[in-house]
């Protein structure tokens, strides 16, 4: 009997010898796979209430000088920016896409694309401020953590128009957990920026694994609206001088 | 042969088998399309390349609105310029963009992820054998199934939007795509993408159309997000006409 | 039969998508070419075009004129700086004036406030 043993061991020994440079590389090289589609439990920049926050004096005249019909970006399909679509992406989903060298989160509403170098490279020089920032990931054991700096100032914090400066910093901690039978993934966010919070503020953001969930074109429906309205602007002018007839409904 | 030996000899005989196998499916690992690719319009062999034939096989109804359209377009280049549109290219026209808009592959078990910086849009290919579901809503990517069929992704995709008056095509095109890394004459790495439309109720036989890209170092996607100018006149509140918009 | 697309204007108009990635240079005369210098007044740095407002002062008087140049994403990618252009700026354009409106001119060449001077042959095609 152990001689049947020996020979099997030795032919799987074989066998799994060839498997090891095929695939499996790929996957070995993660410690830890947060791809997949996630869908955040709640809004948690609800949990970005001013009063809680200790703003300094630019950040409460910040914060009193904002007006939703012309500070949100969003009202014009724009993006979020980073890290309010971490905070309020809620309840459309995120999908990650990660592979050793990036890893890449692909908002579904309004299309915010995060892209975190995961490969060691520096900080660009000169940097400029973007909507979703400039992030740098390194492992620690089985958590990512993302470094993110660089987001332009016309961007908020949440809806109720928190803002915060250039020189904001986000870094964050993802990990998986697994919970009542379910995946989750665990973003622990901390902002600092002194400028105008005199504290970093800490939020954790929980997704809950949700492969099947259907992503839609990300801006698409704002720009569909936006588009509309052109469309009808223009066609009040090109009817006038044309003359032409409407023969059905627009698409 | 004794119980004994023909037992050692079928394990010995297993493990030779898995050795071979995983050598085979390593062999025929497929390449990895991951990368930033800039779009060229000169083809490998150094001549330019035409993305839309001069002459699609338009069936005759769709010819005369598509002339018509040309009438019009070139009295009125303005009303005509999409870009003002700002929603995103309907397949298989942003694989074809030969303008200077690179265009971002993510290549990982089971998908690939294409991300456009015109207009920041994203198309999916599943990998994982899947059939495309019924009853899908048409949508500006259509939906794609791919597989690997030696050195070339093959993609096939459905379920793509009425297209444009200059790209016109129907809810039963199919579009059949085969992406390839390539060397050009220079023993340059290229980046193939070729695409044949089916839509017999659009066009009267199957075209082919390609594109070429090449990776250039360092060259990241940006952030274009094209009602900025929208954005940026409500932060200004400055009152001046933006050309492309009225 | 008639194919789905309607002959109508309004259909034609509703149906047009991306006819090309940049606004359309069909409407700038390819054989002139106009210097100005004028202050900037506004700025929109911005996709899918960028445009520039100056106040040019002529020895017939002071004319607003409209800069046309590519993407926010190419400038930068091929040397501009977010700050490249700000109001209040002296720059001198050099462009393709619109064959109707003369006062709209697509950049070919700009020297910015601090001298240094860029030109549309910076962008590889």
């Amino acid at each position: 009997m152990p001689k049947i043993g020996a020979s099997l061991v030795l032919g799987l020994f074989l066998g799994g010898v060839g498997f090891l440079p095929g695939g499996a590389a790929a996957a070995s090289a993660l410690p830890v796979d947060f791809s997949g589609v996630w869908v955040a439990s709640a809004r948690s920049g609800d949990a970005l209430k001013p009063d809680k926050l200790h703003m300094t004096e630019r950040g409460k005249a910040a914060l009193a000088a904002f007006d939703p019909r012309h500070h949100d970006s969003t009202r014009f399909c724009m993006p979020y920016g980073t890290p309010r679509n971490t905070l309020s992406t809620a309840p459309y989903p995120v999908e990650i896409v990660q592979r050793p060298e990036r890893l890449t989160m692909i908002f579904d509403r309004l299309g915010d694309v995060r892209r975190v170098f995961l490969d060691g490279r520096p900080r660009p020089n000169p940097l400029w401020p973007t909507w979703l920032g400039h992030s740098l990931g390194h492992w620690e054991g089985k958590a990512l953590v993302i470094e993110t700096v660089a987001m332009t100032k016309e961007s908020i914090l949440a809806d109720n128009g928190l803002p915060h400066s250039e020189d904001m910093r986000v870094t964050e901690r993802l990990s998986l957990a697994s919970r009542d039978g379910a995946q989750w993934l665990i973003d622990d966010i901390t902002i600092t920026d002194p400028a105008l919070y005199e504290a970093p503020i800490k939020v954790t953001q929980r997704f809950r694994r949700a492969d099947g969930a259907e992503m839609s074109e990300g801006s698409v429906s704002c720009l569909l609206d936006q588009w509309r309205q052109d469309l009808e602007r223009r066609n009040q002018t090109l009817a006038g001088e044309v003359g032409a007839e409407k023969n059905g409904a627009p698409p | 042969m004794t119980h004994g030996a023909l037992a050692r000899t079928a394990a010995l005989l297993l493990g030779l088998g898995l050795l071979i196998a995983a050598s085979v499916a390593v062999a025929a690992a497929p390449p990895d399309l991951t990368g930033v690719w800039m779009p060229t319009a000169i083809g490998p062999d150094g001549n330019r390349n035409r993305t839309w034939p001069a002459k699609p096989p338009l069936l005759p109804a769709v010819q005369a609105d598509y002339d018509a359209y040309r009438v019009l377009a070139a009295a009125n280049p303005e009303d005509f310029d999409s870009a003002r549109s700002c929603l995103p290219y309907i397949m298989p026209r942003p694989m074809l963009v030969v303008a200077q808009y690179p265009l971002e592959i993510v290549q990982t078990d089971g998908r690939v992820t294409m991300i456009f910086e015109l207009h920041n849009d994203v198309r999916r290919i599943y990998l994982d054998g899947r059939t495309p579901p019924s009853g899908l809503r048409p949508t500006w990517m259509g939906y794609s199934v791919g597989h690997w069929e030696g050195d070339a992704l093959v993609v096939r995709t459905t379920s793509v939007r009425d297209g444009t008056i200059d790209q016109p095509h129907g809810p039963s095109m199919v579009l059949t795509e085969r992406l390839r890394l390539i060397k050009d004459k220079d023993a340059n790495t290229m980046l193939e993408d070729e695409i044949t439309v089916d839509d017999l109720a659009t066009y009267a036989q199957p075209f082919t159309v390609r594109n070429f890209f090449r990776q250039r170092p360092g060259v990241e996607i940006g952030e274009y997000f094209c009602s900025e100018d929208l954005w940026q006149q409500n932060l200004s509140g400055n009152a001046t006409k933006i050309p492309w918009r009225n | 039969m008639r194919a789905r697309l309607c002959g109508c204007i309004w259909m034609l108009l509703t149906m047009v998508g991306p006819v090309a990635a940049h606004h359309s240079t069909a409407n700038y005369d390819s054989d002139k070419t106009a210097t100005v210098t004028g202050v900037v007044s506004y700025v929109s740095f911005t996709n899918p075009h960028s445009f520039i407002d100056i106040d040019v002062t002529a020895a017939d008087g002071a004319k607003k004129y409209k800069i046309f140049a590519t993407s926010k994403v190419a400038l930068l990618r091929y040397g501009w700086r977010p700050d490249s252009v700000k109001p209040g700026d002296t720059i001198t354009v050099e462009g393709r004036p619109d064959r109707t409106d003369a006062t709209q001119l697509y950049l070919l060449r700009i020297t910015f406030a601090d001298g240094s001077v860029w030109s549309r042959d910076e962008i590889q095609q």
